[in-house]
């Protein structure tokens, strides 16, 4: 392999990876690390495809633009917020890396999130791509901005942790 | 005890006359469900079905349903606004088969019955048979088998499959024309749609809109975070069957609104959620509920339709149209983004209530068990204050008389006794 095909390689390794500690974050209920995998002033968006597909600016299921709102989601999901008990479980895909400019990738990866409700009983939640932009600085990488984009525009009951 | 006797759904309800009481198996009945379709849904009542700068050049069209009815909205070719029913008009199947778009002549997939974006049929293969045989007979008249339409007001869109229905303005009273009419008052942007299933009947949501007990109890995220003005002022218009809710905030000598630093157990880490500007006079909350299932908000800069659909007794889906206006500029598009956060599915505020109302629907069983609503005594009048249930009484109160359900005084003092 010349070194070329190896760093892409390489590039598409550490996406998935961060792709992998981002749903295992939330699958596994350490939601105080999901914040952590952003830059400070990191954007995490949950856009349903309708909306994206018509170009309209508004209509997010999250709008977080800095990593303060994606903590004060987990504070109020620790400590406020009235839900059932439920687990995500999040299934990415491989990683198509679109652009590397700088330290900066564009990425796009497949997901599928299966919810299981208290009573055990399991449903897909969520089908849809990420839309990654992820820096890698000292050998550390972290996402500028995720947005979600859920081909499930449609969604039953209520989405109470990120997808 | 309610006694239900299957056989007839209008009566033997033994419903209380102050609709202090609600027997849980209105929210799982079959019979009661399709009832409502015919009394409510396509009956006397006027529905929120859009709004009409959705559909600006001739050929738009938008869909939704109206109760479980499927029908579309759209803009014909003298920039005339309609709705019609979205079932062909020879075997039922969808003409239209998307959410959205342009086509100023749709045809049915079935036997190509071509209509135009007005709902007018135009042509009909083999209406004169082929070679001389078969076909139509000759009375066959194409404008006795357009699609099924319905009454319309324009602007923010209302429309009614009745025509002994009032005009709009009568049916909604004053308070609620001139609240929407104040929202409308410059031209609409929409800014993007939602959908959302939630497992439990339709007049749950209904009541949970109006319910204005509840906000402070379930809702902890808003208290918590500091995020409640307790110097606003409350009213509660309750205009049986509808509901009209409004916080304003204080204003001080010279009319310059107040706003109290936010107090709380916990700190916003990014306050942009919290930030609002002033747009709506000095109100702050204005919920409009609509008979039967219509709701039109605005919390703080959060402009929303809610168009309810019925799918059967125990599901319902919301669709969200959320809005502003053609001159936000984008700091306004921003705050209003920002907001959203508390709303939809996925909002600090919103995935609550789709939460405890799956809770209540899974939990009834036919056992003759009732709801309790007392709260603010048993009468349905306005207050200048939230601690009351008059809104959800209200609800009951237009709900049995529309449907001709038969309350009785003295199942409330049987009861009471
Ligand atoms: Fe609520």
């Amino acid at each position: 392999m010349n070194a070329a095909v190896e760093k892409f390689a390489d590039l598409e390794r550490v996406v998935s990876r961060l792709n992998l500690r981002y749903g295992m974050s939330i699958d596994e209920d350490r939601l105080e690390d999901w914040p952590e995998l952003f830059v400070e002033n990191g954007r995490y968006i949950i856009d349903p495809r309708e909306n994206r597909d018509l170009g309209l600016d508004g209509g997010y299921w999250m709008y977080y633009t800095s990593r303060g709102m994606m903590r004060d989601r987990v504070t109020a999901l620790r400590h406020v917020n009235v839900f059932n008990k439920h687990y995500y479980r999040h299934l990415s895909s491989e990683t198509f890396i679109e652009s590397v400019e700088g330290d900066v990738i564009a990425s796009r990866s497949n997901y599928l999130v299966v919810e299981t409700n208290w009573e055990g009983k399991s449903q897909l939640l969520s089908a849809g791509v990420y839309h990654d932009k992820i820096s890698i600085k000292d050998g550390e990488a972290r996402f500028l901005e995720k947005v979600v984009v859920p081909d499930s525009f449609h969604t039953r009951t209520a989405i109470i942790s990120p997808l | 005890m309610n006694q239900m006797i299957a056989n007839d759904t209008s009566t033997n309800w033994n419903w209380r006359s102050d609709f202090t009481r609600v027997p849980y198996e209105v929210y799982v009945d079959q019979q009661l469900f399709d009832l409502e379709q015919e009394k409510l849904f396509r009956g006397p009542c006027w529905h929120l079905i859009g709004l009409e700068c959705e559909i600006r050049e001739p050929g738009d069209f938008e869909t939704t349903y109206i109760g479980t009815t499927p029908i579309v909205y759209s803009r014909g070719p003298d920039a005339d606004v309609h709705a019609f029913v979205n079932r062909c008009a020879h075997r039922g199947a969808r003409v239209i088969r998307e959410l959205r778009g342009n086509n100023p002549n749709p045809s049915c997939p079935y036997h190509n019955w071509r209509y135009d974006i007005t709902g007018n049929l135009v042509s009909v293969p083999m209406q004169k048979g082929l070679k001389g045989k078969g076909g139509y007979s000759e009375d066959f008249s194409k404008d006795c088998h357009g699609l099924q339409r319905l009454r319309i007001h324009a602007g923010v869109l209302f429309a009614t499959f009745s025509e002994e229905a009032p005009t709009l303005r009568e049916y909604l009273g004053e308070p609620i024309w001139e609240r929407i009419a104040m929202i409308g008052s410059k031209p609409l942007r929409v800014t993007g749609y939602q959908r959302q299933t939630v497992q439990c009947n339709w007049k749950l949501f209904v009541e949970n809109n109006r319910d204005t007990y509840h906000g402070p109890q379930l809702h902890s995220f808003v208290p918590n975070f500091g995020l409640v003005n307790p110097t606003e002022r409350a009213q509660v218009d309750v205009e049986p069957p509808h509901a009209l809710l409004t916080s304003r905030l204080p204003t001080d000598e010279e009319g310059v609104a107040k706003i109290p630093a936010p107090r709380g157990r916990f700190e916003l880490e990014d306050t942009g959620l919290s930030q609002s500007i002033n747009e709506l006079e000095d109100i702050q909350v204005s919920v409009v509920s609509i008979f039967p299932s219509s709701l039109f908000t605005c919390i703080r800069n959060v402009r929303s339709c809610r168009r309810l659909i019925p799918k059967d007794p125990n599901t319902m889906e919301i669709e969200y149209i959320w809005f502003g206006y053609e001159d936000d500029d984008e700091e306004m598009r921003e705050v209003r983004r920002k907001q959203n956060n508390i709303l939809g599915p996925a909002g600090y505020v919103a995935m609550e209530d789709a939460e405890v109302l799956e809770m209540i629907q899974n939990g009834i069983s036919r056992d003759g068990a009732e709801g309790f609503i007392e709260l603010g005594g048993n009468g349905t009048e306005s207050t200048d204050h939230f601690n009351t249930e008059a809104t959800v009484r209200g609800f009951w109160k237009g709900y049995c008389e529309l449907m001709g359900i038969e309350t009785s005084a003295e199942a409330a003092t049987e009861e009471a006794g």
